[in-house]
């Protein structure tokens, strides 16, 4: 994980600092044009503070997405997991932890430096309650995400590039889940129907809990509604490995 | 006994075809043509503890399917197979902490880490006790030679060093059952030294059964005394690996000496005229030294017809190469196969 020094650092500043300049130019010019001093609840620094959380709680939340499962059913990588006393997918979850301990260096690093240069946001306050309860919260929502990822990946055991069809969910997910816009933005019927499902448990719901938005209630019913949908995506995720890996062919050897 | 055993194995894969050209990438969206493909028909083999069997074929011919389902990467069509009394593609823990495959073609190690990493996170995943892991990593570092490679990326290792990397992190948990398939591809010839010695080392010290693919009839001749061939999925021999020279060689090499050197008369006079009535043929002639290629039953004759008529100091009968005989056997079609008993 600390191998590649560059790439630490790279990935960190080029990935969030770009998604936060994106979301600050885009917005002030909306608010701007439009002369509004809120939008859907948010004044401009809550916006651009909301889009600040959205880069690291997804991140958190997301962990690698560098389509590691697929790469090794397409090229063979999987064949040593098969042969070590271990399950694949446990392997695949300890990278993914390990991941997630980098991204909250990450995170505390960037927010603390933030916080220290621009200082805070005009209606923010600075809780560490509301830090772990948004941590927390990512922490339950990227053990979902990562179920949902590792069953989307599985997929590679049948087709022969499952490059598409992983992006088209993963950018439906994010888009559902409210890091590329908050939901309060949506019509009020999208919204409920979004709350069916368990996206805004993994986006917008952590968001507004580092935002001091949720209170201690609505943090245990977001962690019981992400738990809800870990059982039966596990479920299918199990599945999906038990059928997929009599197709498996250990290309490559 | 037997700690490898298969009955009657099959092995059918399901491959699409395409037809050539845009048209047949654009038939492919809309409708696939499926193709069967059998590697592995009806294969029976049995390995014992502390015995190597050679697996040898052409490519394709399904060696590494088989080596595939015996270490529990592909589930076999039919048939039935067992490692240790466990079938393999059930993958239970027990089997596995006692099972290794190395892999010529296909890294195993972590590449992006010092290969002492990679050891520290097997001996975990194989839960090796501390102590068993630093004595066997302190023989098999020591035996292969590579103490001074062992902090470096595994990236940065050259082909041969990285290959020794893989023995000992395969051999690490001192496995029961060790599958080679193709060890000393592309290494030079001494790092093959290197690994054959090793591994021979290795099978005197802890006995494990062991299957071995290779191209390099070295190896075949050097590691294993027992060679299974499998030609388009069937095996097809399987015995001792002497027994295929008395079987399918069907010639030998005499390797004369001469007194003087071989003047053109000799060669146009006296040897022209021994060869003329008899089923030989010349391979090399050189200075003073000549060698022919004579059919097995013609042998003594020959010999007793080179000592009348030309003056040699010195008359050798050797073999003819292992490597060719099985290459012939592997390649020829209609050849009739005789396997011998298992050992």
């Amino acid at each position: 994980m600390f191998s590649y020094r560059i790439d630490f650092w790279v990935q960190f500043f080029v990935s969030i600092a770009v998604e936060i300049a994106i979301a600050y130019f885009l917005w002030s010019s909306i608010y701007s044009t439009e002369g509004a001093s809120r939008i859907s609840g948010y004044s401009l620094s809550m916006m651009i503070l909301y889009y600040v959380f959205a880069a690291f709680g997804g991140r958190l939340v997301r962990g690698n997405e560098r389509m590691i499962i697929a790469t090794d059913i397409y090229d063979g990588g999987l064949t040593k997991y098969l042969l070590y006393p271990v399950r694949y997918v446990y392997v695949i979850g300890a990278f993914a932890l390990a991941f997630d301990t980098v991204t909250l260096l990450q995170m505390a690093i960037g927010l603390s430096t933030m916080f220290a240069v621009f200082g805070l946001p005009a209606g923010f306050e600075f809780h560490w309650m509301n830090m772990l309860m948004g941590t927390t919260a990512c922490f339950m929502a990227s053990i979902l995400y990562f179920i949902i990822y590792v069953a989307l990946d599985f997929v590679a055991f049948w087709v022969d590039t499952v490059w598409g069809l992983s992006m088209m969910f993963r950018f439906s997910i994010q888009f559902l889940s409210g890091f590329f816009l908050p939901l309060e933005l949506f019509p009020k019927p999208l919204q409920r129907a979004i709350y069916y499902t368990p996206f805004p448990y993994i986006g917008a719901e952590p968001i507004k809990m580092f935002l001091g938005r949720s209170s201690w209630p609505q943090w245990v019913h977001a962690n019981m509604m992400v738990m809800l949908w870990i059982i039966p995506m596990a479920g299918l995720m199990q599945l999906l490995w038990w059928r997929g890996v009599k197709n498996y062919s250990g290309v490559g050897i | 006994m037997a700690v490898i055993q298969t009955k009657n194995l099959s092995k059918t894969f399901r491959v699409h075809k395409k037809a050539a050209g845009f048209k047949g990438s654009l038939k492919a969206l809309v409708r696939r043509e499926w193709l069967e493909k059998s590697a592995l028909q009806n294969v029976s083999i049995e390995v014992s503890s502390g015995e190597i069997l050679g697996l040898v074929g052409a490519n394709g011919a399904g060696k590494t399917t088989l080596v595939k389902i015996l270490a529990g990467i592909v589930c076999a069509s039919s048939g039935d197979v067992s490692v240790l009394g466990h079938n393999p593609w059930q993958r239970s823990n027990e089997l596995r902490r006692q099972v290794a495959l190395i892999m010529g073609q296909k890294a195993q190690l972590w590449w992006d880490l010092p290969a002492e990493d990679c050891f520290l996170l097997l001996r975990d995943i194989y839960q090796i006790p501390h102590n068993q892991y630093r004595q066997n990593l302190e023989f098999l570092v020591e035996s292969l030679g590579v103490q001074d490679q062992l902090n470096i990326q595994i990236r940065r290792l050259s082909l041969g060093e990285r290959m020794k990397m893989e023995l000992i992190a395969a051999l690490l948990h001192t496995p029961k059952v060790v599958y080679l398939d193709e060890p000393t591809i592309g290494l030079d010839l001494t790092a093959q030294r290197a690994i054959r010695k090793f591994i021979l080392e290795y099978r005197k010290l802890h006995k494990p059964a062991m299957i071995l693919t290779s191209h390099y009839m070295e190896d075949i001749e050097q590691l294993c005394e027992r060679i299974a061939i499998i030609k388009e999925g069937k095996i097809v021999y399987d015995g001792e690996l002497s027994r295929v020279v008395n079987k399918y060689a069907q010639h030998k090499i005499l390797s004369l000496e001469m007194a003087g050197p071989l003047t053109d008369s000799i060669r146009q006079g006296e040897l022209a005229n021994l060869l003329k009535n008899l089923r030989a043929e010349v391979l090399l002639e050189e200075q003073n030294r000549v060698r022919l290629k004579v059919a097995r039953s013609d042998v003594a004759q020959v010999a007793s017809a080179v000592l009348q008529k030309i003056a040699i100091t010195d008359l050798s009968i050797e073999e003819e190469d292992i490597g060719n005989i099985i290459e012939k056997l592997i390649r020829r079609d209609g050849v009739k196969y005789d396997s011998g008993p298992a050992s």
